[in-house]
């Protein structure tokens, strides 16, 4: 078990990230989006950015006619090199075939959020 | 000579261009509102080979190549193995009056009907020509010949004054699919009210302007893949009949690549670009284009996977005609009969 | 009276050149910048208190996200403020220090283009006047930056004249242009250019730019987004490529030597084929080339490594063996635009035999540079 402090819930309002930068191999950036944490590997699977200093965002889709819709607002994560989308929660690129970094459990302990970088967001989920 | 059925099809010529002896015979089959009109010949106005636009045996003293069908069907059908072969007539570019375009190519349609697709066991098919600025006139032309079987492709220039995505475009493509036909893009003969032909100008030699002519098509292809209209439309087939297949694996890295980082300006396409390629697009062949090395086809066959959307094409009577057999031994054996005839029986419909 | 001895000191090391980037962009951090270097009536007319002249940065066709990353690295931004390439020790931070390039060569895209060729070849050789003291000069006593120099190539006989005001100059490696005009580069109209390149011994290098007012670069009008733009900027290369081939440009300067910079090069191999097959049987029509079209090309033109496409790596290696890139290519970054390439990953992508020469054995050939640094 790896844990990492990250910071107390009342200072990591939604909206905002955290890059805990010891943590994994090349750091790992923690996102709170509506009140859940979530966290992702910072390193691009393209060409290696650091990818949670990237700009949280939405993204688009195409909606009836000729309407191009807003979407997950606050969900995206683009890279900073590229700008490559990746879904903050799955890890997963907007684009298929999907590219795809790693996850990872945060939880909530008293008014501390702990990141575990042993268990990745799925099996916390689980 | 006997004639073929439609299941003995195994070589089909998808690219043949017949010609009308005169130029102005069109007037006969104009409509009666533009027979003084005055409009462009066949021949592309501004650049021409030198040593001669059509290949060497097509010439005959006071004939124009590939106006005479007899001809014609000696020199594809001839000794060939060929069974099937694709009407490709050209039209006579870009009309500023896009109902002039329009009447030209309703004139080419019944001229070809008449003249070059009738006949128990005929083995020409042919290609319904449209003009892409006249909608309406281009979706009428499209609703006059879609039930017969003889047309098997609608076809439009390479020249145009938009990229093929265009939405101004979509009902024409809407059409095609509907009717299951695929659309075959050609550089037109004539002279249009179009743009320069390379995005750096004009070229001062027709080998420049001619090296680089067909590589247009990609800009089309990227147009209609991002644009989304193989998404709203997945049974379209466009076909590129002046070749390019070659030039595809490189210029698609790059479309790919540039669309992971900026797909969410154009959300309608929704899948990597290259993706769409076996189902939505296929390549004529070119003589003049591909690996000059024999070794070095069979790999880069291999290799690139390109192979997969080619259509055999000879473009008769045209100077880089290709026989069958020269195609042939061009091509890794697993890949012969596909190219040679069975990407176009599936493209088609021919058997 | 002690003889005064060259000598370094005793911390300062000598280090092998490994990492050639040959392509960067440094930028102003003021109109202020350039101002000083105008001369009338250009100062006036273009800087004046009420002139417009619009913002540098074009942004047709643009990046992803454009109003946030201004299409750079948005980690790129100097710490100390300014536009992402407006400070050289941020600069050099990002590129010798954490990147491990040991040469960069700088090619300025401040001027944009203008529809008056003397007002943008009066612009360029301010920013190139720029350049020189700062990039060059001030911020260069490490000497790891090199210049190239900036031409308008709309006028022929004011490039000259910019190309005679810097040639000899050991840190301009090259002369550079835009390609976003018409016609195409192998027009008679250029050839003073590249008398002048060849009678300098100074390679030319083309680079595009996002211009303002966009001009059409294709054939079939104007695409839609940005990517469907970015992939077509490689035939827009093999159009100016083509046409100084058929104009026999390499024929009548056999010293003239071209970079392709940030246009790709994989493409460049079936646009051999075709020219060649196509050069084989118009041949009546160009009595001036004596060689087919893919022998000029390998014996004068060479093209920089970015953007690199993440395509499959079997065939990207393979058709790099065909298209010998080994003797062909020099490694880039693009640095500080989105589209850089990093260097170990672009690296990694070609075959390891040949990455040293990509990395940097070619550019020091190419551009006879030093083959030994200070260690930073």
């Amino acid at each position: 078990m790896a844990e990492y402090f990250v910071g107390k819930v009342d200072e990591f309002p939604p909206g905002t990230s955290r890059l805990v930068p010891e943590a994994g191999k090349f750091g790992v950036g923690v996102f709170n989006i509506g009140g859940e944490y979530y966290a992702i590997a910072n390193y691009c699977p393209h060409q290696g950015a650091p990818l949670c200093v990237g700009h949280i965002t939405g993204t688009t889709a195409a909606g009836a006619h000729n309407d191009v819709l807003w979407q997950r607002d606050g969900e995206i994560l683009r890279c900073p090199w590229h700008s490559w989308e990746f879904d903050i929660k799955t890890g997963k690129t907007v684009f298929e075939p999907t590219e795809r970094i790693r996850t990872y459990a945060v939880r909530v302990r008293g008014d501390d959020i702990i990141l575990d970088t042993a268990r990745s967001a799925l099996e916390q989920a689980a | 000579m006997s004639t073929s059925t439609e299941t003995d099809v195994r070589v089909v010529d998808a690219v043949v261009y017949p010609s009308f002896a005169q130029d102005d015979d069109i007037v006969d089959y104009l409509p009666e509102a533009y027979r003084l009109r005055g409009f462009p010949g066949q021949t592309r106005y501004y650049y021409s080979r030198y040593e001669g636009e059509f290949h060497d045996d097509a010439y005959r003293e006071g004939e124009r190549p590939g106006s005479n069908r007899d001809r014609v069907e000696e020199a594809i059908f001839g000794e060939r193995g060929v069974d099937l072969a694709i009407l490709l007539p050209l039209t006579r570019g870009l009309m500023a009056d896009r109902r002039l375009g329009s009447a030209i190519c309703t004139a080419t349609n019944a001229w070809l009907s008449e003249q070059w697709l009738d006949g128990e066991g005929c083995r020409f098919r042919g290609s319904i020509r449209v003009d892409t600025d006249d909608v309406e006139g281009a979706l009428a032309e499209i609703e006059r010949w879609a039930q017969d079987p003889r047309m098997v492709q609608i076809a439009v220039p390479l020249e145009a004054l938009h990229p093929y995505g265009h939405p101004a475009y979509l009902a024409i493509w809407t059409a095609a699919a509907n009717h299951g036909l695929p659309v075959a893009v050609h550089s037109d003969g004539g002279a249009g009210v179009d743009f320069a032909p390379t995005g750096t100008g004009y070229p001062r030699h027709y080998v420049e302007f001619a090296s680089l002519q067909s590589l247009r098509f990609f800009y089309h292809l990227a147009s209609l893949i991002t644009e989304g209209v193989f998404d709203r439309l997945p049974e379209l087939r466009f076909v590129f009949a002046d070749g390019g297949a070659d030039i595809l694996p490189p210029l698609m890295w790059r479309l790919d690549s540039a669309w992971r980082q900026s797909r969410s300006q154009s959300p309608e396409n929704r899948h990597l670009p290259s993706s769409y390629l076996a189902a939505n697009v296929r390549f004529a062949t070119s003589r003049l284009e591909g690996p000059l090395e024999h070794g070095l086809e069979k790999e880069w066959t291999q290799t690139m996977e390109s192979y997969d959307y080619l259509l055999y094409g000879s473009h008769y009577p045209h100077w880089s005609f290709e026989p069958p057999e020269h195609r042939a031994a061009r091509l890794a054996p697993g890949k012969r009969d596909g190219v040679l005839g069975g990407h176009a029986k599936q493209l088609y419909r021919l058997s | 009276m002690l003889e005064t001895v060259e000598r370094t000191s005793p911390d300062a090391q000598e280090k092998a050149v490994t990492l050639v980037d040959t392509d960067v962009h440094p930028v102003i951090h003021s109109r202020q910048d350039i101002i000083d270097y105008l001369p009338e009536p250009w100062r006036s007319l273009d800087y004046g208190p009420r002139a417009g002249g619009g913002s540098v940065i074009a942004r047709i066709y643009d990046p992803p996200d454009t109003a946030l990353t201004k299409g750079m690295r948005t980690d790129s931004f100097p710490p100390r403020g300014g536009a992402p390439g407006s400070d050289p020790e941020f600069a050099y931070k990002q590129l010798i220090e954490d990147d491990g390039v040991d040469l960069a060569i700088l090619m300025s895209l401040q001027a944009r283009l203008r529809a008056n060729a003397e007002q943008e070849a009066a612009v360029i050789a301010a920013t190139n006047s720029w350049l020189a003291d700062v990039w060059l000069g001030e911020h260069n006593k490490h000497g790891r930056f090199y210049g190239s120099i900036r031409i308008c190539p709309d006028d022929a006989a004011l490039a000259v004249e910019e190309i005679e005001r810097w040639a000899g100059d050991p840190r301009w490696l090259q002369i550079y242009m835009t390609p976003e005009t018409t016609p195409a580069f192998g027009n008679p109209k250029y050839h003073p250019i590249y008398a002048a390149a060849e009678k300098h011994e100074l390679p030319l290098a083309i680079h595009i730019i996002r211009p303002m007012g966009q001009r059409l670069l294709t054939p079939v009008g104007y695409p839609a987004y940005f990517h469907e733009h970015s992939a077509g900027i490689p035939l827009y290369y093999a159009s100016h490529l083509a046409s100084m081939v058929f104009e026999g440009v390499f024929e009548k300067y056999p010293g003239l030597r071209i970079v392709l910079v940030e246009g790709g090069f994989t493409w460049l191999l079936p646009l051999m084929w075709r020219m060649d097959a196509y050069w084989r049987e118009c041949k009546s029509e160009v009595p001036a080339l004596k060689r087919a079209p893919s022998e000029y090309v390998r014996n004068h033109v060479r093209f920089t490594t970015q953007p690199l496409e993440e395509s499959d790596l079997s065939a990207f290696r393979k058709l790099c063996e065909w298209t010998d890139a080994e003797n062909m290519l020099m490694f880039s970054t693009d640095y500080p635009h989105f589209s850089y390439d990093d260097p170990k990953w672009a690296l990694n992508r070609f075959p390891k035999p040949i990455r040293n020469k990509i990395a940097a054995e070619n550019a020091i050939e190419f551009y006879g540079l030093p083959t030994t640094v200070s260690a930073a």
